[in-house]
């Protein structure tokens, strides 16, 4: 004991003699990071509060926009309306004879009429290309017209309104919202289709194709699903320049896939609101490992970088949990082996290295908000979408890829549960029907929090996407 | 402390680039040698190297110009690789099961090797064990004090130093045979 004591003090001294002072000549760049450094200012990063913030405005300045440009327009803004369509008038010389009528309503509806102003001062050459003319430019009622009605809808009679056109340009109003029906285009679904329908048909009227339930209308509902391949990887923010490189070298993204279940609720022709459920499985391949196969049974017993002991990766950190035993890491879980000893243990004459791929997949379930915004609004119609997203990781684990197979080693640690992720592309839609849509749709998705964070590193996983998928519109 | 390095100190203090980086070149190889030491490779030991300079040239003003300047930086450089170690965790690993033998000894071998081998040797010890024996036969802390750094008991710091030693009396001695 004494004996060892005293090696162990000779050895002690001949490190310190030879070591404590030891000059080695740093590498040439090492400063100009140093100095970088200390004098560069401090960069305002993005923290997740200030990121859901941003979200937050960004969602309500696109709102308010919608409201401002875009939103339905109420009485005051029809004199703005594109009044009839070509198709629309011919047609409607046939209903010109359209006087005063009534149709009974339901029990207890109030429902006012309105004649516009402008009918009183015009012939009643109401068909004319003149008056269909006037009838773009000049507002079709105004509150001061309105008529007080006690049972149903009369046609506005020929003394209010000498130049009245048929029925189907009358202008209804309820209590609650204004449904304008020369607006053939854009019917809501306010309008009492029935009552519609009936009036129709009492007085023989060429119905329009455009009367048709097209999708797209005010207040339409819809489900969908998507579904498709992804592109995943991740994005190293405020990291050691030097282990984000490092990572940035030995890690690759990885082709996964993704899908959904949505609703939507169109608020008008081209602005569409979706939500629903989602299924992501993200994650990554690490390149920078190797794996020591035992020379008597084949198996992969040992798991290690080709650097160093030590395996970083940059989403999560690592665990094994499998049989045989995997060391994916220096210290894993529950685990007391360590790389460097096992091998020494081992011997040269058990082991034999074997490159493989380590991949760590992550799998989230997404509640998105989504904005749609029609801006090509066809039968192949083009969709800009944006918005955000609530995001739970449900796993996050390791497989080892061999010349072997894939094999499952174990779990992820240390991962963010709860995310907020943006989302913004472009969507492809082709109706095949009015309530059956067609969709193609490129997006990326960009985790606005770290998933994974470390001292060196923090993680924001990404995805690329191809979605197809279709929607039913009620 | 010369006047010289007070003044190049108080320079830098100001922010005064060309002090900083005559400061940087006057100690940065002595601390790149303390580095390498603490690191496992030549990546680790810049970068402690880097965020220890980085850390010196921040509470630069909190130097009282008592005592060495050097010394103080060697703390600034120790902690730093500490923090790192730390960080990662060793100190709970375990190596129970692993028989480490003394071995038999030659001890006059050691003034055969260079530095450079024994900084090879060094640094080839598990992360635990080549801390405390940097800290201990290096650095000269005690054992009280190393327990109190890396948070772990005297009797850890102590049985780590001892399987230190012995791995490097190995390999110290396996590599008298290969060379």
């Amino acid at each position: 004991m004494v004996r060892m004591e005293k090696k162990g003090k000779h050895i002690d001294e001949v490190f310190r003699e030879r070591l404590s002072d030891l000059n080695v000549t740093p590498p040439t760049d090492a400063w100009s990071e140093i100095e970088d450094r200390v004098h560069r200012r401090k960069m305002i990063l993005f923290t997740v509060p200030r990121l859901v913030a941003a979200s937050l405005l960004l969602f309500v300045l696109t709102g308010s926009l919608w409201l401002i440009f875009l939103r339905e327009p109420s009485d005051n803004g029809l004199a703005d309306q594109p009044v009839f369509s070509s198709h629309t008038q011919k047609d409607l010389s046939s209903a010109e004879q359209a006087k005063t009528k009534n149709i009974a309503l339901p029990a207890g509806e109030n429902i006012r009429k309105t004649a516009r102003p402008a009918a009183k001062k015009g012939s009643e050459n109401t068909t004319s290309g003149k008056a269909a003319k006037k009838a773009k430019t000049t507002p079709l009622y105004s509150a001061s017209h309105t008529v007080p009605m006690t049972s149903g809808i009369s046609v506005v009679n020929s003394k209010e309104a000498p130049e009245i056109v048929p029925a189907i340009q009358l202008a209804f109003m309820t209590p609650k919202n204004a449904v304008v029906l020369y607006k053939l285009r854009n019917i809501t679904p306010a309008l009492d289709n029935n009552l519609l329908n009936q009036y129709i048909q009492a007085e023989s009227l060429p119905v329009s194709p455009v009367l048709k339930k097209q999708p797209g209308k005010k207040g339409t509902w819809g489900i969908g699903g998507d579904f498709g391949p992804v592109y995943a990887y991740r994005h190293l923010s405020e990291g050691s320049p030097q282990i984000v490189s490092y990572l940035n070298a030995v890690e690759n993204g990885m082709v996964s896939f993704a899908g959904n279940v949505s609703f939507f609720y169109e608020r008008n022709r081209r602005l569409t609101v979706q939500s629903g459920i989602g299924y992501y499985r993200l994650g990554q391949e690490v390149n920078d490992v190797v794996a020591f196969r035992m020379k008597k049974s084949g198996e992969l017993a040992i798991l290690k970088s080709k650097g160093n002991d030590f395996i970083n990766v940059s989403e999560g950190k690592l665990g094994y949990s499998g049989t045989p035993v995997f060391v994916a890491n220096r210290k894993a879980p529950g685990g007391n082996d360590q790389v460097e000893f096992l091998l020494i243990r081992l011997g040269a004459d058990t082991y034999e290295p074997v490159d493989v791929q380590l991949k760590q997949e992550l799998e989230f379930v997404e509640i998105p908000l989504l904005l749609r915004y029609k801006v090509i609004d066809k039968t192949m119609g083009l969709n800009v979408i944006g918005g955000i997203g609530t995001s739970v990781l449900v796993k996050g684990q390791t497989s080892v890829i061999s010349d072997q197979g894939t094999t499952l080693i174990g779990d992820l640690y240390e991962l963010q549960k709860t995310n907020f992720n943006g989302t913004f592309g472009l969507g492809l839609s082709y109706s095949i029907s009015t309530s059956l849509r067609l969709r193609l749709e490129p997006v990326v998705k960009y985790y606005l929090n770290p998933v994974y964070r470390s001292p060196e590193i923090s993680t924001h996983p990404y995805s690329i996407g191809i979605y197809s998928g279709m929607s039913f519109y009620f | 402390m010369s006047r010289d390095i007070k003044d190049v100190i108080r320079e830098s203090i100001k922010g005064d680039r060309a002090a900083q980086k005559l400061l940087y070149d006057t100690l940065a190889g002595k601390m790149y040698g303390l580095c390498i030491r603490y690191a496992r490779d030549e990546t680790e030991a810049r970068e402690i190297l880097q965020d220890g300079f980085v850390k010196v040239f921040q509470h630069l003003g909190k130097f009282r110009f008592q005592g060495s300047f050097e010394g103080w930086v060697r703390r600034i450089m120790v902690n730093t690789a500490l923090e790192r170690f730390r960080k990662e965790d060793h100190m709970t690993a375990s190596i129970e099961d692993i028989d480490f033998q003394d071995p038999p000894g030659r001890e006059n071998i050691l003034s055969e090797l260079s530095a450079q081998d024994l900084l090879q040797i060094i640094r080839e010890l598990s992360p635990q064990y080549r801390v405390v024996f940097n800290l201990y036969a290096i650095e000269g802390y005690s054992h009280k004090e190393i327990s109190q750094m890396l948070n772990i008991s005297e009797g850890t710091s102590k049985s780590n130093l001892s399987r230190a030693r012995s791995i490097l009396q190995e390999r110290i001695k396996r590599l008298n045979k290969t060379g």
